[in-house]
């Protein structure tokens, strides 16, 4: 499995205000960062912050007020909604805290589902999903649905569909948040050997921060829509 | 996504609420069971109908005349009106045209003219045994064979056009025979009749040596005489109907004989003594031709080109029209009626998937997120809506099918009570059931737009939101 090149993340002046009724909520303000190609960034911070927002935006999910993102290249800010679709199916790669596996498909069809969007041929699809369920150690349960695994599972075969495409950078949204402590840190080394082993590139939104230190080499901080400070694993800059 | 792949998550996600999804398209077979059996019913009437019609040689047929008739001059207006005397003889093209084999010829090579046959009948005598009648007599073509009345018709039609056999009336043979009128089948039938034999002009006629009359032409002196002849026929068919529904002239006859037959024997008719001072000589003419046509639909353009030709024409084509303006009518209401239920479905088409939408919020917003475009979204309701309109439409026509086979069985039951023949009165024609199915689908995609809008537009931070 191949990881494109370029994976870098720049983002400058990004915005996001919504409106709620009179009131205009503002999730992200102003943020500018950069993320290197193969970094594992950890984006921290209490809810209500806008480290959620901020990820949507850079995973092509939501369109910003104002500011410019670009991944791998490619500037997301104006982009039609089938346009942003693409960059979803062939650059990005998704994990959530509610996992958000379809329960009514098996196991292979959950993973198997990125390739199908993105018109992958059918015996291609069948050797990729053995791959990424080989590579999260769920060989074995390809024929179960979701609702038949326990948590860590689930999150596991969410990671398998995650990386399945092959995506350039990978968004994992608390993806140990529903997850006791030891098999939330099973899932955050599976994530860190797909950064090292495949260099994809890893944001991670997390509000543990031991988690982050340990797993990210690199923390950004956000309070209020803004990010307030950068860190290496080394320490607050 | 690729339609296969399309196809498959549709029938998926169907099973997935097999009973909601199995109910919907039970509604929708409904809808188009009532359907088709509504316009099965209207076009199995209009076949009826259409069958009868065109056995009834009514409206096929083109009667063809020629305009120089004494009958038709007084009825047209006659001397002293507006053409002045004998002025509205004349056809539209202003020639005479005489009615004769060559007219008959030109008119059976207009397309679409199947046959173009002479309608001719006569008085003759009827010699069976010891007993004779004076019966009128008529000449029947071979196509007549498919004319309803001989669906009941007792021994057999004429075996070829020049066969030497007579089919007469049931009551022609009760005369014969009270009891037992079956038995006058193959007994021999001697029939007199007049035959008009041409004479040779006169010598010394023709163009006399007579100085003071230049203009008189060759056509003087010709003439005919009559001669009494007689015919062995085999009775092979008695029939009880009138032919082609008592509307034409020979339908009152008592015995039939082949026309090329009677064609041959050159019996005298009425019309010959009119033939003997008209033409340019003393050519054989008919009275009147019954042009057959192909279709129904064509007997306009035949009767113009007919006229043209410098004859009257005659045909019902008018009430031909107002019976198909009756059933486009006929078949509008009933596709209506039938077509309400099939709205019903389709309001429960909208329900489902819009429930659909709603429940599956989470999981089109995790497609969309892994990157399913809007169009992506789209199509796989469509293709839930469209599957649920096929098997809907599959199953409706089956049930529509059945419908109209139990109208027939009742109807057939009914009919056999009272000792009719069966009828087909409902008819599920190959283009009912394609266009039943395929309006199913049309009006299940029509009813999966506004869902499959209202899933297209999820917006998937919203619809992934941890709840």
């Amino acid at each position: 499995m191949a990881v494109s090149t370029d994976s870098s993340i720049r983002v400058q002046g990004l915005t996001r205000h919504y409106q709620m009724g009179p009131e205009v909520i503002r999730a992200v303000e102003d943020v500018s960062l950069e993320i290197a190609a193969g970094e594992f960034a950890a984006l921290l911070g209490p809810s209500g912050s806008g480290k959620s927002t901020l990820l949507h935006l850079m995973a092509g999910l939501d369109q910003p007020t104002a500011g410019s993102i670009q991944v791998a290249g490619k500037e997301l800010r104006g982009l039609s909604s089938e346009e942003l679709a693409r960059y979803r199916r062939h650059t990005v790669g998704m994990v959530f805290q509610a996992f958000n596996l379809i329960p009514s498909l098996r196991v292979f069809d959950n993973v198997e589902l990125p390739l199908r969007l993105a018109e992958v041929e059918r015996g291609e699809r069948r050797d990729r999903v053995r791959d990424a369920l080989e590579r999260v150690g769920l060989g074995a349960r390809s024929e179960h649905r979701p609702p038949q695994l326990s948590g860590g599972e689930q999150q596991r075969v969410a990671l398998a569909r995650a990386l399945v495409n092959t995506p350039a950078v990978l968004f994992a949204d608390e993806p140990t948040g529903n997850l006791d402590s030891r098999t939330g840190e099973e899932i955050m080394s599976l994530i860190e050997e797909l950064n090292r082993t495949l260099g994809m590139t890893v944001v991670l939104v997390t509000h543990e921060r031991p988690l982050a230190e340990r797993f990210a080499r690199r923390m950004i901080f956000m309070a209020d829509g803004k990010v307030v400070s950068s860190a290496t694993a080394a320490g607050i800059a | 996504m690729k339609l296969p792949d399309l196809i498959e998550m549709a029938a998926g996600n169907l099973r997935n609420s097999v009973l909601r999804n199995g109910l919907t398209t039970v509604g929708i077979s409904v809808g188009i069971a009532s359907l088709v059996a509504m316009l099965s019913l209207g076009v199995g009437l209009q076949q009826l109908a259409g069958k009868r019609l065109s056995r009834s040689g009514l409206f096929d047929t083109v009667v063809v005349s020629p305009w120089n008739d004494s009958r038709q001059m007084a009825r047209d207006g006659g001397p002293g009106g507006p053409g002045g005397p004998g002025g509205s003889s004349l056809s539209p093209t202003g020639t005479p045209a005489m009615l004769d084999e060559a007219a008959r010829r030109k008119i059976e090579q207009i397309p679409s003219v199947i046959e173009a046959q002479p309608e001719i009948r006569f008085v003759g005598e009827a010699k069976l045994g010891d007993k004779s009648f004076i019966a009128p007599i008529a000449g029947l073509a071979l196509s007549a064979r498919e004319d309803e009345a001989f669906d009941t018709l007792q021994g057999s039609f004429f075996s070829g056009p020049q066969a030497s056999e007579a089919i007469v009336k049931l009551e022609f043979a009760e005369e014969w025979d009270k009891t037992n009128p079956k038995s006058i089948l193959g007994k021999d039938l001697v029939l007199r009749y007049a035959e008009r034999r041409s004479l040779e002009p006169e010598s010394g006629s023709g163009l006399s040596s007579d100085g003071d009359t230049p203009d008189r032409t060759g056509e003087e002196g010709y003439g005919f005489t009559v001669v009494r002849r007689e015919l062995t026929l085999r009775v092979v068919g008695i029939v009880e109907l009138d032919p082609f529904g008592g509307m034409r002239a020979s339908s009152r006859a008592r015995v039939y004989l082949p026309t090329a037959l009677v064609e041959n024997l050159n019996i005298m008719q009425s019309s010959d003594l009119r033939g003997a001072v008209q033409g340019d000589k003393m050519q054989k003419t008919y009275q009147s031709l019954m042009a057959r046509v192909s279709d129904p639909g064509r007997v306009g353009e035949v009767e113009e080109a007919i006229k043209q030709m410098g004859f009257r024409t005659f045909s019902i084509l008018d009430a031909a029209r107002s019976l198909q303006r009756f059933f486009v009518i006929l078949d509008l209401f009933l596709g209506i009626f039938g077509s309400m239920a099939l709205a019903v479905a389709s309001l429960g088409i909208v329900n489902t998937l819009v429930m659909s939408v709603l429940e599956r919020r989470r999981e089109i917003g995790i497609m969309k997120a892994l990157g399913a475009s809007d169009r992506d979204i789209r199509r796989l309701f469509f293709a839930e809506a469209g599957t649920m309109g096929l098997f809907g439409g599959l199953i409706g026509v089956a049930i529509g099918w059945g419908i109209g086979f139990a109208i027939n069985f009742g109807t057939a039951y009914y009919l056999r009570q009272r000792d009719f023949p069966p009828e087909t009165v409902a008819a599920v024609p190959w283009w009912l059931v394609g266009a039943a199915v395929g309006f199913a689908v049309i009006v299940s995609l029509a009813a999966g737009i506004y869902p499959a809008a209202r899933a297209a537009k999820l917006d998937p931070v919203q619809a992934i939101r941890y709840e």
